[in-house]
């Protein structure tokens, strides 16, 4: 018999991979932003926590640059979302494997080495580890489903930002696309029918964007008495 | 000899269902020197039970009941024959019932008024604990609800006051103070609403059972349910679960003593 | 050796990478530090361990005979070897654990026994460890690390591999599963100061990590709850709750780390619990003083490892000892642990010395006294002066008691913060060394 996971332990693979990939992620949306503040709109910043739907809490685009990173009680940052990666993975360890682990563990200690005002071109390295995370992911996990749940996590974040920061369409089918081929391994895992239901809604000559966030937010799913 | 029937529940209402539900029941005699079970019964609807013993011999029902539920009820009922004489054979007793425990810790008030006892050294086991007993009267006001399941003998001094439960740890304390084993008994008998407690002292060769409450040596009419050290290991119903804490307890109790046997016919 | 020094800057970076921290307690907030490593290793000659692997063996096996005997008949008490005292005032004893007999008739699994050894090179016994001893997964890291690093020291040492440990557990475990059942390691969670070692050990022996919403007792049997309502029989639970903590329902009623019924299942043979609850009696510091009386008693061997030469104040000849010499000896509080209650006569001042006597005079069962014992510094880096430093170290042995005992080629050797101090625990600072045991011939 295959050995089982606890709810517990489903819900935090899934999220590891969703927190992986919002630092990944977000630190190339934050890069391209950056360059919008300083040759365009000073005031872009704002247009950036209005897309990823989080709290403008910035002073200004200086301050901006600097807490979005290294605010540890702004729940919206960077490290933030580092920190809660960490949090999943330590009590994955026996899951995961130290190997993959110790990515997390190198961009934490790198940040951690960082002074609070460094330039974002100090974390180029932090995307490298969520990188080479994901390859550890793949390269190490040997229970399917454990690799599946992460993977699934990670594909779903990087689906649910593209839509929000209004990515082209084509962009947005394809990364939907491999979202649902990691779907269609854990059936059992993942409500089938919201996702059919973000397919048409997606289909729709003008969707519903809001909707389409809201049914990608209720695909993992798991009911246990 | 008495045939003593009993139908006891206790019945718990959450305010909002709780689920998680495990846990552990002290409420079937078993069988000893002073009491024959001729029949039991104990049962919880909604969960499977199992059996066993505790390590101080007690019989003991373990269960869990997994779903949601906003009520739980524990059935017991039984028919126990009672010998005329409350007296368990033991050759040694065990000595761990010489040792102060979580609710019979001595304070110095409690070895002060030892003092006031007169017990002799050449004092029988018996007369110690006759001499303990008057001293708990003197010392103790029954009164209900005065104290809770969890107040020490020490706390229940110092109010002046108490109920079965603390009776039955200040005259422990005491004992074991004087040098006499005792321990901690709970059970049925007739004419009260609840579960009692009363004290096992260990007197040539056997234990023997004295009701502080009552302030007399038990011969017969008593139905225990569990021993040990003290209330601690003699919980009747001991449960989590999770959900809301909010809780309604309801219990029942009736016992019937009869000279006869009533057959097997009667009653559950 | 040199080169592993050299590497230093290496090895602790991967130790970084592998997060070996522990949790302290400071004021009441919870900290991950890690775990300083200094790269010289103790070294214990062939000969010499085979010596120390006898005499742990003895012990650990006079040990579980003592647990068995005092959770059923107490030959040793009745027999007048250890007053009943010991046992049923202790903290350790528990009542409820009495005439349950654990599969196997095995106690302490896991030992962790802490030896010094003093200046003339006898290994002395400092305490022992049977309810949940901790430290075996830092000498393995360190193990794996400096071979990383510094594969060639490895060239030129004979040193038995110490990596194995995992392997030995997983034996061990699977020796005591019952009915083929799933093994698991139960931790009390991510902030109790071993979690990284509980995480660990499950990633190498390849048992789940359980965590107490993680286990059930239906039908007093244990089973791990999957997804979708699924339950899988637990045969065998490598725990790391304290006996207080593991049964709501049997002892601390409040406990929210423990597993209601876990007690039923265990009294009933349906589960092997490691190591078996009950074992504080045993590693109770006034129970310490007994073991060479139990080695007799039990195996009628004579005793190989001694211990630190003890006084019990609770006998009026070595409390009258005791309370003449207390500038010069070391008092322990049996009731604490972890380096605290620890007091050594020479640091305190006269009226501190006078409490302390008033103290043992008022509660002589709650003391035991040591002589000091002048125990080998051993060699550590520094980073002032030339580099070089001398601490007091002592040596945690790991003895696995499946269907043989076996004393783990290795264990953990821990050295004092500071120049002169004795106290070696992790949680008052200090560090880790590896330790080498050198190959037979």
């Amino acid at each position: 018999m295959a050995e089982p996971i606890s709810l517990p332990k489903a819900e935090r693979l899934f999220w590891l991979g969703r927190y992986t990939q919002r630092v990944y992620a977000v630190l190339h949306f934050f890069r391209k932003f950056r360059d919008v503040i300083i040759d365009v709109d000073a005031g872009a910043y704002c247009n950036f926590c209005d897309l990823l739907g989080i709290e403008n809490r910035y002073a200004s685009s200086r301050d901006f640059f600097t807490r979005f990173l290294f605010d540890r009680d702004d729940g919206s940052s960077l490290i933030s979302a580092l920190i809660s990666a960490h949090d999943n993975a330590l009590v994955l360890r026996e899951e995961i494997k130290s190997e993959t682990l110790a990515f997390i563990q190198m961009a934490i200690a790198h940040v951690d080495g960082l002074p609070p005002t460094a330039d974002v071109v100090r974390w180029q390295i932090v995307g490298d580890y969520m990188l080479a995370f994901l390859g550890a992911v793949e390269e190490r996990i040997r229970k399917p489903r454990v690799r599946d749940l992460i993977e699934i996590g990670w594909h779903l974040e990087s689906f649910d930002l593209h839509l929000r920061l209004n990515y082209a369409y084509d962009r947005l089918l394809d990364l939907r696309g491999r979202l649902e081929r990691r779907l269609l391994r854990e059936p059992e895992l993942f409500d089938q029918q919201k996702f059919v239901a973000l397919k048409e809604e997606m289909a729709l000559p003008l969707f519903d964007k809001s909707r389409a966030l809201t049914l990608a937010g209720q695909l993992f799913r798991v009911d246990n008495g | 000899m008495k045939y003593a029937t009993y139908n006891y529940s206790i019945r718990v209402d959450f305010l909002r269902p709780v689920h998680s539900h495990f846990f552990l029941l002290r409420c079937t005699p078993s069988h000893n020197a002073a009491q024959h079970v001729v029949r039991e019964k104990c049962r919880v609807d909604g969960a499977r039970l199992t059996r066993g013993k505790d390590s101080f011999g007690n019989l003991v029902h373990s269960g869990a009941w997994v779903t949601a539920h906003d009520s739980f009820e524990v059935q017991t009922s039984g028919e126990v024959q009672l010998m005329n004489e409350y007296r368990l054979p033991d050759a040694a007793p065990n000595r761990l019932y010489l040792y102060p425990s979580a609710y019979t810790q001595p304070d110095k008030k409690m070895t002060q008024l030892l003092k006031t006892a007169a017990i002799e050294k050449a004092d029988a086991p018996t007369v110690v604990v006759e001499k303990l007993c008057a001293l708990v009267r003197r010392e103790m006001d029954y009164a209900a609800n005065s104290t809770t399941n969890a107040t020490t003998a020490a706390a229940a001094l110092a109010e002046g006051r108490g109920v079965c439960q603390d009776f039955a740890h200040l005259l422990i304390a005491w004992a074991r103070l004087a040098g006499v084993p005792a321990r901690y008994a709970v059970g049925f008998i007739e004419g009260e609403g609840n579960t009692h407690a009363w004290v096992e002292f260990y007197d040539a060769n056997g234990w023997r059972g004295v009701d502080p409450t009552h302030n007399r040596f038990i011969d017969t009419g008593y139905i225990k349910l569990a021993h040990g050290r003290d209330y601690e290991d003699c919980s009747i119903e001991r449960g989590v679960f999770a959900g809301a804490a909010e809780q309604k307890l309801t219990v029942n109790l009736s016992v019937g003593m009869r000279d006869y046997f009533l057959g097997w016919g009667n009653g559950n | 050796m040199e080169t592993l020094i050299d590497q230093r800057d290496a090895v602790n970076q991967w130790l970084a990478r592998y997060g070996v921290r522990f949790g302290v307690y400071k004021g009441g907030v919870f900290h991950e530090q890690l775990f300083p490593f200094d790269p010289v290793p103790r070294v214990i000659p062939a000969a010499e361990w085979r010596f120390l692997e006898k005499g742990l063996t003895q012990r650990a096996r006079a040990l579980n005979e003592f647990l068995l005997d005092i959770y059923s008949a107490k030959r040793i008490v009745r027999d007048g070897v250890i007053a009943e005292e010991f046992i049923y005032a202790a903290k350790g004893y528990l009542p409820q654990c009495e005439n349950i007999i654990p599969t196997g008739k095995v106690y302490n699994h896991i030992s962790g026994i802490d030896l010094v050894q003093a200046n003339d090179g006898a290994w002395v016994v400092l305490e022992d460890n049977l309810r949940i001893p901790s430290g075996a997964s830092y000498p393995i890291i360190a193990r794996t690390v400096t071979r990383k690093v510094s594969p060639a020291t490895f060239e030129h040492h004979e040193i038995a591999d110490n990596r194995n440990y995992p392997a030995l557990l997983q034996l061990m475990l699977d020796h005591f599963n019952v009915g083929n059942g799933l093994t698991v390691i139960f931790t009390p969670g991510r902030y109790n100061s071993a979690f990284f070692e509980h995480s660990f050990l499950a990633e190498k022996t390849g048992a789940t990590l359980a965590f107490a919403g993680d286990l059930v007792v239906e039908d007093d049997t244990v089973f791990y709850k999957g997804l979708f309502n699924e339950r899988q029989r637990v045969g065998a639970i490598y725990r790391r709750v304290a006996d207080e903590f593991l049964d709501p329902l049997a002892f601390d009623r409040h406990s929210l780390l423990g597993v209601p019924n876990l007690m039923r299942a265990y009294a009933k043979g349906n589960v092997a619990v490691i190591n078996a609850p009950g074992n504080g009696i045993a590693d109770d510091k006034g129970i310490g003083y007994f073991v060479p009386k139990m080695i007799e008693y039990y195996l009628a061997e004579k005793p190989l490892l001694p211990n630190a030469p003890t006084y019990l104040p609770f006998y009026p000849d070595d409390r009258k000892y005791v309370l003449a010499n207390l500038a010069k000896l070391v008092v322990k509080d049996v009731a604490e642990a972890g380096g605290y209650g620890v007091l050594f006569g020479r640091d305190l001042d006269a009226t501190q010395l006078d409490d302390l006597a008033r103290l043992i005079a008022a509660e002589p069962r709650r003391w035991i006294a040591q002589e000091v014992i002048e125990f080998r510094d051993l060699e550590v880096l520094t980073s002032d002066g030339d580099g070089r430093g001398k601490r007091k170290a002592d040596l945690r042995a790991f003895v696995l008691y499946g269907d043989e005992v076996k004393v783990w080629k290795s264990g953990l050797t821990r050295y004092a913060f500071h120049p002169h101090s004795y106290v070696v625990n992790s949680s008052q600072g200090g560090g880790f060394k590896d330790t080498w045991v050198e190959k037979e011939e």
